[in-house]
């Protein structure tokens, strides 16, 4: 059996208490001091025109930059430092959204399996809503971002409508594709798991991606390997890790490493075979 | 992929990433060109102020301009207001 590392022993500790971390971040973003620190980006998706929000959301401020022809230096730093150190268990572990997701993923109904293909949808969605569309044709287009987020409209238009209903004063609802965009990703965590991480966002997709890249990485110990594939029934978002233990639709949460002692291991890239 | 060469582009990305923040954070920094009382000063029909193009502005319950944030820097979000 191969010699299995600190931090794989810590990360195995550290998996039955997954969705304690991920509430943990949770209260982190929300902002219990109202600190409402804006000038600076959280690493995750979590819309700052929410009244309860710490920091930007680096998604939002890309866009915005972008729609100015602006380089956004701290966003896209924090994005690469956290991409390259941890790649995507920031979307597994800190991840509000994630979070969310994984709630609803808890009620047990039958859930459709996403295909694996669609998780281009993500990258579709970085470069046209993020980057092009703003680029081109500025943040006034109906298919910026910020316009169509589902995420912006639980977090940030749902509590502007609630207070404007308290008030007694005009409410003013989302548009109707941001409003459509919403009930079907709502909707979708009830019959998938995950469906926004899988097939739409954009950070997501920056994270999947540099998991080939990232610091920590998950080793398949080959020796260890007995092709069984019960990793495959481990992992619910339907990555065979056996094939690609850094896989650009994997969120990291760690699931697979309890297959096989020693297989799949959490490590880092520096790491000796 | 080979193994050296993604330790080769994990550290490339890093020590970017880094220089990024750093730069963003300490040379390029953020400001908020004026705040309530003088604020009424910036055109947000040119969006000047002082010379320096602003990205955003800051608006309170009536619709009064009260902040205006710079683009010069472009190290800060841009004011959190959600588009519906």
């Amino acid at each position: 059996m191969a010699k299995e590392s600190k931090l794989h022993n810590f990360a195995l500790k550290l998996i039955p208490h997954r969705l304690w971390v991920q509430t943990a971040f949770l209260l982190v973003w929300l902002d219990p001091l109202a600190l409402r620190m804006h000038t600076a980006c959280a690493p995750v998706f979590h819309c700052y025109a929410c009244p309860l929000a710490t920091f930007a959301c680096p998604v939002g401020v890309i866009a915005q930059f972008t729609a100015l022809h602006l380089f956004p230096f701290l966003a896209i730093g924090l994005i690469l430092s956290l991409g390259a150190l941890l790649g995507s268990i920031i979307c597994g572990w800190m991840c509000p959204f994630g979070l969310l997701q994984d709630l609803a993923a808890k009620i047990p109904i039958p859930r459709f399996k996403i295909p694996q293909w669609m998780g281009y949808g993500r990258y579709i969605v970085l470069l046209g809503t993020v980057i092009l569309i703003p680029y081109i044709w500025g943040s006034e287009h109906s298919l910026f971002i910020c316009r169509v987020c589902p995420i912006g409209a639980i977090e940030g238009a749902g509590p502007d409508i609630v207070t404007a209903a308290a008030n007694g004063s005009e409410i003013v609802w989302p548009n109707a594709l941001k409003m459509t965009i919403t009930i079907v990703v709502v909707v979708a965590m009830f019959v998938s798991i995950r469906p926004w991480c899988r097939v739409l966002c954009p950070l997501g997709a920056i994270f999947g991606f540099m998991n080939r890249f990232s610091l920590f990485s998950m080793n398949l110990k080959e020796s260890n390997c007995t092709q069984c594939g019960h990793c495959h029934t481990l992992c619910t978002y339907g990555v065979e890790p056996e094939k690609d233990s850094n896989s650009d639709n994997c969120i990291r949460c760690l699931e697979c490493t309890k297959c096989k002692p020693g297989a799949l291991q959490s490590g880092h890239i520096f790491e000796k075979e | 992929m080979n193994k050296k060469l993604r330790q080769i582009i994990t550290s490339i990305l890093l020590v970017i990433g880094l220089a990024l923040l750093v730069y963003g954070q300490f040379v390029k920094s953020y400001t908020v060109l004026s705040k309530e009382g003088d604020a009424t000063s910036a055109d947000p029909e040119t969006m000047i102020v002082k010379d320096v193009t602003i990205h955003g502005v800051d608006r309170n319950a009536e619709g009064e301009l009260f902040r205006t944030y710079s683009t010069k820097e472009g190290a800060a979000p841009p004011p959190d207001d959600c588009p519906t």
